[in-house]
């Protein structure tokens, strides 16, 4: 599990820091909705990740199960999860051309960034024992 | 970064994915998934395409919202 978690944050912060130079201008042409478009694919499969995590048992479980969900790190992602879909709901006007950009692009950007970063933050609290 | 380099990056990453774990081919089924539409991203991105993933987006959010 905690190579999957390094692998997301790994593929998301590079989409992200991308995203963020390509979309800088705000100048929303066909290569900044590109960007744009890749960084919201990135965001639905660290949400994916995320679902898979928060099914997991939970590690107060009997240790029966090899990897498990450490509660305090699942509120802190579920969290930056609701914060970042939020800020990205709030671009979707700016994304879809309808409205100017006043830096809602940019505050997704951070939203989508703080939740790479509560994944990494604990990435290292997850547990692999195996029998 | 070009669509082509966020597909090389992604399969090279998924070339060290654990295959052992039971999550692990959840997750790498739905990382392939999300590398093939990487992959299929057309030359020019339309807002429908935007709306698209973003109706997915919020489905997904209601989903792990509503997670214990």
């Amino acid at each position: 599990m905690r190579t999957i978690v390094n692998l997301l944050v790994a593929a998301a912060t590079l989409v992200l820091a991308t995203a963020c130079a390509l979309l800088a201008p705000l100048d929303l042409d066909a290569k900044a909705r590109r960007a744009a478009f890749i960084m919201l694919e990135t965001h639905a499969v660290l949400q994916q990740a995320v679902l898979v995590y928060g099914q997991l048992p939970p590690c107060t479980a009997p240790l029966r199960v090899h990897v498990c969900r450490d509660q305090r790190h699942w509120l802190a992602i579920r969290q930056a999860e609701h914060l970042a879909t939020d800020a990205i709901l709030a671009a979707a006007p700016v994304l879809d051309g309808t409205t100017p950009d006043t830096g809602e692009i940019l505050r997704a950007v951070h939203a989508i960034d703080a939740l790479t970063q509560a994944l990494a933050h604990g990435r290292t609290r997850i547990e692999e024992t195996r029998p | 970064m070009t669509r082509e380099a966020t597909v090389r990056l992604l399969t090279a990453l998924l070339a060290d994915l654990p295959q052992a774990i039971e999550t692990g081919d959840q997750l790498i089924r739905l990382i392939n998934r999300a590398s093939e539409q990487l992959a299929n991203v057309k030359g020019e991105v339309t807002a429908e395409d935007i709306d698209a993933v973003l109706k997915k987006i919020r489905a997904a959010s209601a989903r792990i919202q509503s997670l214990g």
